[in-house]
């Protein structure tokens, strides 16, 4: 048994007293009575036994005494260890994501995830071994497996919040890789459960310390920035925000173009829905757009958005024998230069944005953006086997950004050979038994990919070829599949000649990455929202990362945590292995208290 | 009548008027009365026959018998005395305890008890005292005499220790002759009954102890850490009263209660425990009857 406060033993102190006053001269009440000669009597017979009887009536004074310690141990806030102690491996999974920043619990979620994390190591065993990792993004080891309580303390107070979204998944294989083979185990997560189901498997303890309390929270969950059809009109900025409080809410929402305030918008909001707005921008041409909430809430981290308007037109090389549909519609594409080559040998493709081949397929494609006609690239999982004779187009991926709403389905087509595709690649149309065009995705390269010959299909006829292509080069030369999120490494390619750039982080830390030539750099310090500057040379470019996460917006506290494939670890209370016994203390004082009553009282209720 | 009121109500008196003290000795009165004698006599009941000695009242010979044997018979008949009653009050402080107070208790005990033997012809004396001093009211006789009992029992007061041994040896000095003696006392005497009891063992007497206490003296209702005062005394008992100790409080008094049945059991004298909780009728009319002190 230990004290977590034995200050509180100072308590006893109070039995000095206690004891002076009953050996003080009691006051006594005066009763006449007929004949003092029966109470001697008896008083005589009680002095007989002596001894006992004097402990009798003390009786009261030594139940005082025992309570007043047992008051003082229960203030002392004992602890006993319910199990003998063992050699335990322990993995402390602390979140600091962006929702452990919410200050709903004081001072905030992380510093209380903090010292519960802090509470629990206090129950281990004096040989039991802890491991810290901390996780948002990615996970992070704070400290390896060890028995030293310094360097653990050490390690939880080294987790510095950030204001990436949660991914549990990473640190719970680090956990229960370092937990394997270890007798005694345990993973406790010390976090609010605001992320997706774990897969893990029941062997490992996992218990689960929910941290938080109720949110209030606006936080801007969407932000998109169009570009008007004609120069003359507007630009359309629309933001989305989300309200997570108890009751209805006007959010005041301001929009900066280019660092200047160009609006304020107050949204009405219901609690637990969203409101969207545009904003209309016509002067000057916006390529820094921030929305900001001016409402104080619960996190900060969510209530400024960045978008940052790319300006340049995409260069598109049509490589090929001439294809007189395929070239008009490519020179459709809107915010797009076309560029026409005989042969891809002689162009670098570095310096265009989609490369279209038409039926030309060097044998080594060089990393880019692909829309291919006429041929299968080499590409490793791709299998190539006999031609379809005729075949007919069944179904398309209506969902795809490339294909969306487009009527597909009675394109003719003489032949195309018959592909099978590794599982990364989606197909986006179909015939019965195999797919026809599949978008490609692996590493830097991006290609849609058309195997059949475009002469040899009455598709280039159809008002769906034209819409294809624009989206084709559209979805080509979007930056990448998702936006850059805070927590992840930002991927910079070094163009041309450089072999450094620079990155200034919204914290205005600097930093000089340097590679090789047309090598990637990863600048990693990706752990707060805001604008990035790259610096090339002379030219700088901001990009924006936000939050856009509506689940952590909503910094909702878990009550569980789904361990994948419906399993559920409970909430967990801190104390679990060390028990507290003030709770029996306390049930002993009160019992005395009920003894001392009786005991009082059978003295004088007869 | 002065005081009757008070200590005997109409009802009680009507009741009492039924009733006769009964001794299980032949009496010695001096007067004439209505309790059989030892003494042959001139009563009406036939008591045996002897013969007729020379200066005999003729009257008395009985014809009859001397028709049928030819001899002189002298019919004699128990002569009916008075009983001679003896009532000592305790009138110590301590017999002021109580509620309903012991004191008057007592002496509504002791007016019945007159009451009973001046409605039969009997005398009563009745004796009154506590330590260092003493009371007593003259033998009286006849119904009418009961206003004076009444007086002189109202006139009663408590004051002064119990001294049981001096005021009975008193009052068995003063009432020699044989007769009832009643002694109507608390009985919380320090120096014990026993010495005091002795002055009544005497063969002839037909002697009644009523042990009268009060119900806070049978079962206590006090508690805590007191100082209890004798009043008597003025001694202090300091006493922590727990449930322990009012066991043993109890066990005393039961054990002085059994004491004095015991004594008086086995040297015939009656006992009688009363509580004055429980109504004076119901003594007198109840207990004292099935015991055998009233007929």
């Amino acid at each position: 048994m230990s004290l977590l406060s034995p200050l509180a033993l100072l308590w006893l102190g109070i039995t000095v007293p206690v004891v002076l006053l009953y050996f003080l001269k009691m006051r006594r009440r005066k009763v006449p009575v007929s004949s003092t000669w029966l109470w001697h009597k008896s008083i005589n017979d009680l002095r007989v036994n002596a001894p006992f009887q004097r402990l009798r009536k003390s009786l009261l004074l030594i139940l005082q005494l025992l309570l007043i310690a047992l008051g003082a141990v229960a203030l002392s806030h004992p602890i006993a260890r319910s199990s003998p102690p063992a050699h335990k491996r322990w993995v402390f999974l602390v979140d600091r994501s962006v929702s452990m920043r919410m200050t709903d619990v004081k001072p905030s979620r992380l510093e209380k995830a903090k010292e519960t994390a802090r509470q629990v190591l206090r129950e281990c065993g004096p040989s039991d071994e802890v491991m810290v990792v901390s996780f948002s993004g990615r996970a992070q080891v704070m400290t390896p497996m060890t028995a030293s309580r310094t360097a653990v303390e050490a390690a939880i107070g080294r987790i510095e919040p950030s204001d990436a979204a949660t991914r549990a998944q990473e640190a719970y294989h680090i956990a229960s890789a370092a937990l394997e083979g270890a007798k005694e185990r345990e993973i406790v997560v010390f976090s609010d459960g605001g992320f997706e189901a774990i897969q893990g498997s029941e062997d490992v303890p996992l218990r689960f310390i929910p941290v938080g309390g109720k949110p209030k929270n606006a936080g801007i969950t969407a932000m998109d920035v169009k570009k008007p059809g004609k120069a003359d009109e507007p630009w359309a900025v629309f933001v989305q925000v989300d309200l997570h409080h108890e009751a209805e809410q006007e959010v005041p929402l301001e929009l900066y173009v280019n660092g200047d305030l160009k609006g304020v918008r107050k949204l009405k909001i219901a609690p637990g829905s969203g409101a969207g707005t545009i904003f209309e921008v016509s002067k000057p041409e916006p390529e820094v757009v921030q929305a900001k909430i001016a409402w104080e809430d619960d996190l900060e981290a969510d209530d400024k958005a960045w978008f940052v308007v790319r300006q340049e037109k995409t260069k598109i090389l049509y490589a090929g024998s001439g294809n007189l549909f395929l070239e008009n519609a490519l020179a459709q594409v809107k915010d797009a230069e076309a560029f026409k080559a005989a042969g891809l040998a002689e162009q670098s493709t570095g310096d265009y944005g989609v490369v279209v081949l038409d039926g030309l397929l060097p044998g080594a494609l060089p990393e880019g953006r692909y829309l291919v006609f006429g041929g299968v690239p080499s590409w490793e999982g791709i299998q190539v086997g006999p031609p379809m004779e005729l075949p007919a187009v069944v179904d398309w991926n209506r969902r795809h950004p490339v294909t969306r709403l487009l009527e597909l389905s009675e394109i003719a087509i003489k032949e195309a050979p018959r592909i099978s595709l590794p599982g990364f690649a989606t197909p986006i149309l179909e015939t019965s038994d195999a797919p026809l065009v599949f978008a490609w995705e692996k590493g830097r390269t991006k290609a849609i990919v058309v195997p059949f010959k475009l002469a040899e299909s009455d598709w280039p006829l159809r008002l769906s070829f034209p819409l294809f292509i624009s989206n084709a080069v559209e979805w080509l030369r979007s930056e990448a599949k998702v936006q850059p999120k805070p927590g992840e490494p930002l991927r910079i390619r070094l163009e041309g000649e450089e072999t450094e750039v620079e990155v200034a982080g919204p914290s205005g830390r600097r930093e000089t990455l340097t590679g090789e030539k047309e090598a990637d750099v990863v600048f990693g310090d990706t752990d707060r929202v805001g604008l990035y500057v790259v610096t090339r040379g002379k030219e700088s470019r901001p990009i924006a990362l936000n939050l856009f996460d509506p689940q952590e917006t909503r910094g909702e506290v878990a009550s569980e945590l789904k361990l994948g494939q419906g399993k559920v670890a409970r909430a967990g209370s801190v104390t679990a292995p060390m028990t507290p016994l003030w709770r029996w203390l306390a049930a002993g004082v009160l019992l005395l208290l009920a003894l001392e009553w009786l005991v009082y009282h059978r003295r004088i209720e007869i | 009548m002065k005081g009757t009121a008070s200590l005997l109500d109409a009802n009680l008196i009507r009741q009492l008027e039924q009733l006769e003290l009964v001794v299980r000795r032949l009496n010695s009165g001096r007067m004439k009365g209505e309790k059989k004698s030892k003494r042959r006599g001139t009563g009406s009941e036939f008591a045996d026959y002897r013969d007729y000695a020379q200066g005999d009242d003729p009257r008395h010979i009985d014809w009859n018998v001397y028709g049928r044997l030819d001899r002189l018979f002298l019919k004699l008949f128990h002569e009916e005395e008075d009983l001679r009653l003896a009532i000592y009050v305790d009138t110590s402080r301590s017999m002021s305890f109580g509620d309903p107070e012991k004191l008057l208790y007592a002496k509504r005990l002791a007016a019945c008890l007159a009451y009973v033997a001046l409605c039969n012809m009997d005398r009563v004396a009745v004796e009154a005292g506590a330590a260092g001093r003493a009371e007593q009211l003259r033998p009286l006789r006849g119904k009418r005499q009961l206003g004076a009992v009444l007086e002189f029992l109202e006139g009663l007061e408590a004051d002064g220790a119990t001294d049981l041994a001096a005021g009975l040896k008193q009052m068995s000095h003063r009432n020699g002759a044989s007769g009832m003696k009643v002694v109507i006392s608390d009985f919380l005497d320090k120096r014990g009954y026993q010495g005091a009891l002795k002055w009544l063992l005497r063969p002839e007497d037909r002697v009644v102890l009523l042990h009268v206490l009060s119900p806070q003296e049978v079962h206590p209702d006090i508690v805590g850490d007191l100082a209890l005062e004798d009043c008597e005394d003025g001694a202090v008992q300091e006493v922590s009263i727990t449930a322990g100790l009012l066991r043993r409080y109890e066990q005393g008094l039961k054990a002085l209660v059994g004491g004095l049945k015991d004594y008086c059991r086995t040297r015939g004298l009656a006992y009688h425990f009363v509580q004055t909780s429980v109504p004076l009728e119901q003594v007198v009319l109840n207990a004292l009857r099935q015991s055998g002190v009233l007929r």
